[in-house]
């Protein structure tokens, strides 16, 4: 009985030995990311990894998601516990540049889609992240609807025109702009003004705010047509019916069943339409311009970028896996799921648009600009954005309120 | 052996050390960073002297969150009383389903008010269970937390029921300490159930208002859970009490400073409610 007690404490040991000797050689790697587990882009960076973890040993490689993950990365930039690597969606400079690895020595630096180069380098010139892809966007629509309302959406060039149109989708009984609205959701009305503010403050070659903006010295007066349009849009009943309750889940729900026709988003709301209604026609149209003195735009920006925490234990490994990630099979793979030009370009970089295509191919000539708030706002006024553009739409807020309350926060954060 | 734990308790230790490390150090930070200018993850920042207290009264939305935790701390409290105590006089009597009715009411206590706010968030909805009602009673939908003065409603009429139950057993456990002779007593002088209640009842559930008040008040004026499951304090900043204020301060809004410096304010106006209540209790008490 003895020798079997002893037996068995023995074998405890050496199992335990072996676990923590196994432990000790494989190194864990956190990669947080801004996706939810369902979406597809999650589903693929954890295929991703896989892929690494089962050529590479010594290393286990495993995506994360956190619940409200920009707190969650606030909360871990400020305690500095951060994961290995992460997604930035669209503030690796403004706001994580300072706890991220530049770049600029990787041996895929040379490969950096020079259409986003810009977006992601700071003043200095480094960069600090992987752009799988980045976001060339424009104004979603159900073609079918449009179809049906006898709109031409290649004939929309200014607000007047898309007014035009909605009206005449109003008039087939359908909803013109899905708008989501939820106070619970107020990133979708946000995401509104940085589609729209653009072509009131800045794609204006002739006269624009570009310079103000930056410099601090911006008149916000300029910003009352911004907040209008949405009013207009709201009093002219071209919005969701609920478009103070509104959610994101219904936008893209409601673009796939044909209720609505335009959404102002990234093609990220086609692909989750199309995972509702296969079968639907979807597209996306160059943002219209505020006037006939100016013409059409689209957004460009970041949209999955992997960066690596510049003071992690394991940095040596993150870029290592970086690398990985940025072969041409990788960054095409995900850069297609997205419905993206991929964000590297040489040799084998290429992602597959799908029924897309057309539409990206109608681009050519058009000009890009990136996300107002990204560029123009000081970090922290993305807030200020939802939260003025969903009390105006609730009628709690006057334009002259959400103009002064703009004002304010610009210059207290700048 | 004995003098030591005179002076100093061991016992205490391990409370002391978990207060200093949670709650004082926190707390003496909390005011450091209200002086500077943080944006609550950078490591750089510096320091401006009184900016966000000034700040504090110059915003609006400070003033308006102000209002609101106020409403949300007062309407609740007196809502719960109301509710609670009539609740305890109705469940005190005996009759079937006594039990099962006490738990019925006590039960929302016991689910997360993240939770609650959320269970009334998709009843909510323009598509949600509450406007398939009205439609099938020949209504028509209606946005119900789209205006300040509804969603505010549903925020104090969502609080008060899931915490009524507190109110409820506390009144409840009052009436069960007040001897019968009391009330037979009374009754033999001749007094009516309305004089029985206001002589008797009120004055001897002293001990329970003043509990259930209290509790329900610092409750209510630190308001956060249901209005950010129910209106995320929207729409714009209408909903907001100064608790969801200082969480979209801090992370939406990266000032964590002004944050900082809107819950000493915060803190503030606890302590000073709760004292004033406190001494009034004391003076009324005193008087009795």
């Amino acid at each position: 009985m003895r020798r079997s007690i002893a037996g068995l404490v023995i074998a405890l040991v050496a199992l335990g030995a072996t676990t923590a000797a196994s432990a000790q050689a494989t190194k864990r790697l956190t990669v947080a990311v801004n996706f939810s587990m369902t979406d597809s882009t999650f589903v693929a960076l954890q295929g991703l990894a896989a892929a690494y973890n089962r050529q590479t040993s010594g290393v286990s490689v495993e995506v994360v998601t956190y619940p409200r993950y920009e707190e969650a990365m606030k909360t871990k930039m400020a305690a500095n516990d951060l994961p290995d690597l992460w997604t930035t969606h669209g503030w690796s400079v403004a706001r994580y540049s300072e706890y991220l690895e530049p770049l600029n020595r990787q041996p895929w630096a040379s490969l950096v889609n020079p259409t986003i180069k810009g977006v992601i380098t700071d003043k200095a010139g480094k960069f600090f992240v992987l752009p799988f892809d980045m976001e060339v966007a424009g104004v979603a629509f159900n073609r079918g609807v449009l179809d049906q309302a006898r709109v031409d959406p290649a004939a929309i060039k200014t607000w007047d025109d898309f007014k035009a149109a909605c009206a005449r989708v109003k008039a087939i009984g359908k909803i013109p702009v899905h708008i989501g609205g939820s106070a619970q959701d107020d990133w979708t009305v946000g995401n509104f003004y940085d589609w729209t503010a653009p072509s009131f403050l800045i794609t204006n070659d002739r006269g624009n705010a570009r310079k103000t903006l930056k410099d601090g010295s911006f008149d916000w007066k300029l910003w009352a047509p911004v907040a209008r349009l949405l009013v207009d849009f709201r009093d002219a009943g071209y919005l969701n019916p609920d478009y103070t309750q509104g959610t994101w889940a219904d936008v893209s729900k409601k673009l796939a069943s044909g209720d609505v026709a335009f959404a102002f988003f990234g093609n990220y709301v086609i692909g989750e339409a199309k995972k509702q209604n296969p079968a639907g026609e979807y597209g996306f149209m160059p943002v219209p311009a505020a006037s006939t003195a100016d013409s059409p735009t689209v957004i460009t920006g970041e949209r999955v970028a992997l960066g690596v925490w510049r003071d992690g234990k394991n940095k040596k490994e993150a870029l290592k896996f970086l690398a990985f990630c940025a072969r041409p099979e990788n960054v095409s793979a995900i850069a297609t799921i997205n419905g993206n030009p991929t964000g590297l370009v040489g040799a084998g970089y290429a992602s597959d648009l799908g029924d897309l295509t057309p539409y990206f191919d109608r681009l050519k000539g058009i000009r890009g600009f990136p996300y107002f708030d990204r560029e123009y706002l000081p970090s922290g006024m993305w807030d200020s954005l939802c939260k003025t553009g969903t009390g105006l739409l609730a009628n709690t807020m006057t334009i002259d309120q959400a103009v002064s309350k703009m004002k304010s926060d610009y210059e207290s954060l700048r | 052996m004995e003098a030591l734990y005179k002076k100093a308790n061991i016992l205490y230790i391990p409370a002391l050390a978990l207060f200093a490390l949670f709650v004082a150090y926190p707390f003496v930070d909390g005011i450091r960073i209200a002086f500077t200018n943080w944006n609550g993850f950078s490591r750089r920042f510096s320091y401006v002297g009184l900016r966000n207290f000034v700040r504090l009264f110059k915003d609006e939305n400070v003033r308006a969150s102000f209002w609101n935790t106020l409403l949300y701390g007062f309407g609740s409290t007196f809502f719960q009383q109301v509710l609670g105590l009539s609740l305890a006089l109705f469940l005190d009597k005996k009759f079937p389903g006594r039990g099962i009715t006490r738990t019925v009411v006590y039960l929302p206590v016991l689910i997360s008010a993240v939770i609650m706010g959320y269970m009334w968030y998709y009843l909510l909805q323009y598509d949600g269970a509450l406007n398939d009602i009205v439609a099938l009673a020949g209504g028509e939908k209606r946005l119900w937390l789209s205006s300040a003065a509804s969603a505010k409603s549903f925020i104090l009429g969502v609080n008060t029921l899931q915490y009524c139950g507190i109110s409820m057993v506390i009144y409840m456990a009052g009436l069960q300490n007040i001897a019968p002779m009391y009330y037979e007593a009374a009754r033999i002088e001749g007094a009516g159930e309305w004089q029985v209640f206001r002589r008797v009842t009120v004055p001897l559930l002293y001990p329970a208002f003043v509990t259930s008040i209290t509790i329900n008040l610092i409750g209510g004026l630190k308001l956060f859970d249901i209005i950010k499951a129910l209106t995320g304090g929207g729409p714009g900043y209408t909903t907001n009490s100064l608790a969801t204020l200082i969480h979209s301060s801090y992370f939406a809004s990266q000032m964590a400073g002004f944050a900082a410096a809107n819950g000493l304010a915060l803190f503030v106006l606890i302590l000073a409610i709760t004292l004033s209540l406190q001494a009034i209790f004391r003076k009324i008490e005193v008087q009795s």
